[in-house]
């Protein structure tokens, strides 16, 4: 044994080892896993202990259970499917609207400062106000049925979008665009073959964001004024205080939720391999 | 072969008191290589940008071929320091850029893009991902994807600053490889002196504030190089180091003055 191997079996530098070990764990799936295992263990013991009415907490189990019945025979008039489908129905159609106006929009903005001009102080006076401060105005104006719903979350995504793809534009590297003039490309193919590739990491980066802040705004519209969605189904089940259905919503919106920005993650990987490499 | 002339060129930045460039007088001949050299804030960057025709001279004009330079071509590729490619494109669809916004059908562009990767190297990483590729490949990269538009006049604008000492010169072997080939003019900035002597015909120093320039060297060593003479022997030979000493001072001298 080498004379000075016994310096490491010193406190502190054992010590110094240990925060090594713990970032390799969090890095992997493990600890997230076990967070959410901790609290619905936390959940289900509270439920089962009698500690809380099972009328503000119903056991885990029995959520799980009202999935079911209400998938099959359905809460308020629709089952689980219907609600889901017209929360998503309007979602994506926002969606849609807001990707073929908003990445054009946010092109011209980004590459024109007479655009950018008029676009950007409109952008940035609505932008920063919640959406649920103009739905009211809206429902004014177009009444409580779709349309002020999908207009409502159609803002909400528009915004992120015209930013991102602004910014995209802006953000070629002058080499870059030198380098593609200096190989014979006219202004147009600048435009699609090097200013609009570079910008759809920023695109899609967008697209991401906005998407997460169309779905918030989705649920808080239906709270409102519907007849049929996620968001409906919850404000409808809390006013009988039905909390299983309360609690089974939440999930319904999460998962979804996690579930589009998986999509999106999923595309950004497929679309730009290249974002944070070069 | 093309000649490349500057006649009393000058350039101003706005802010800066004094001219970038001050009334610089130049002629490339034909298949010639020469490097320009001097310190950072010399103005030799903008005397490859105007070439370019990324910018233009507030007087003086800038003429390739007897023609004023108005703007951007493919007879001017440039080859960056940070390579500057595109990253969503493949080796071969980098090397085919120039060839497609040219035109030039698809089949043709990609015979004309592998015969070119081949030249510098690259054959067999047509397919690769440039974030998949060394700084010494990607540099051959950018020079086979100017080359590919088959440019009448190279700008290599410190293309090799960035790569280690035994990667920078076996790309500067292949740069004299493709020229000795081509016969093209070739214009090179650099602040690397032992780069300069060793690949150009001729050597122009240049001095800052304002930027001018205050000599020019004729050299051989790329010559002899590719008449088959060791890149070692070239770069210890005594009439080298001679060469290099020279150049050294006098751009320390201007730099210090």
């Amino acid at each position: 044994m080498h004379p000075f191997d016994s310096q490491l079996a010193l406190p502190g530098v054992a010590e110094a080892t240990e925060p090594s070990r713990l970032p390799r764990i969090a890095r992997g799936k493990l600890l997230p896993v076990a967070t959410i295992a901790a609290l619905l263990l936390a959940w289900w013991g509270a439920a089962h202990a009698g500690l809380v009415s099972p009328l503000f907490l119903p056991a885990p189990e029995a959520v799980f259970a009202k999935l079911v019945t209400v998938a099959g025979d359905g809460f308020v008039d629709a089952t689980l499917g219907q609600h889901l489908a017209a929360s998503l129905g309007r979602m994506l159609g926002a969606f849609a609207l807001a990707v073929a106006t908003g990445v054009p929009l946010g092109l011209a903005v980004g590459a024109s400062p007479l655009v950018r001009g008029i676009v950007d102080p409109l952008i940035e006076l609505y932008r920063p106000v919640p959406p649920l401060a103009y739905l009211p105005l809206m429902v004014i104006w177009f009444g409580i049925g779709e349309l002020s719903k999908v207009l409502l979350i159609y803002l909400a995504v528009l915004a992120p979008v015209v930013i991102a793809t602004a910014a995209g534009v802006r953000g070629v590297p002058r080499d870059r665009l030198n380098a593609a003039r200096a190989l014979g490309a006219s202004r147009f193919q600048l435009g699609h073959a090097v200013i609009l590739p570079n910008a759809l990491p920023d695109i899609l980066t967008g697209l991401r964001i906005g998407l997460g802040a169309g779905w918030s705004t989705l649920v808080a519209a239906e709270l409102v004024a519907a007849t049929r969605g996620v968001g409906f189904m919850i404000q409808s089940a809390a006013q009988f205080l039905v909390t299983d259905v309360v609690l089974l919503g939440i999930f319904v919106i999460a998962a979804v939720a996690f579930a589009l920005d998986g999509l999106i993650r999923l595309a950004q990987r497929r679309l730009v391999p290249w974002q944070g490499k070069v | 072969m093309t000649d490349l002339r500057f006649d009393q060129v000058s350039v101003y930045y706005p802010g800066q008191d004094g001219p970038v460039l001050d009334r610089v007088s130049l002629a490339l001949a034909p298949g010639e290589l020469v490097a320009v050299i001097g310190a950072s804030g010399c103005g030799k960057t903008t005397m490859l940008n105007l070439v370019a025709g990324f910018q233009a001279p507030a007087s003086g004009r800038v003429m390739v071929d007897g023609r004023d330079v108005t703007g951007p071509g493919a007879d001017r590729a440039v080859v960056f320091q940070d390579d500057a490619l595109f990253p969503w494109l493949d080796t071969l669809g980098n090397a085919t850029f120039a060839a497609r916004m040219q035109g030039v059908r698809r089949v043709e562009r990609e015979a004309r893009a592998r015969a070119v990767l081949a030249q510098v190297g690259l054959a067999g990483a047509e397919g690769r991902r440039i974030w998949e590729l060394s700084g010494g490949m990607r540099q051959r990269l950018g020079l086979a994807r100017a080359l590919v538009a088959d440019p009448a006049i190279l700008l290599l604008d410190e293309p090799f600053a960035a790569l280690d000492a035994l990667t920078r010169e076996t790309v500067q072997e292949l740069l004299l490889t493709l020229w000795g080939k081509s016969g093209k003019t070739v214009m090179l900035v650099t602040h690397d002196i032992e780069e300069a002597l060793f690949l150009a015909t001729r050597v122009i120093v240049m001095a800052p504030r304002p930027g001018r320039i205050v000599d020019a060297i004729k050299a051989d060593f790329g010559r002899r190089f590719l008449a088959g003479e060791a890149t070692r022997a070239l770069k210890s030979d005594p009439a080298f180091i001679r060469l290099r000493e020279q150049v050294l001072a006098g751009v320390f001298a201007r730099a210090a003055a």
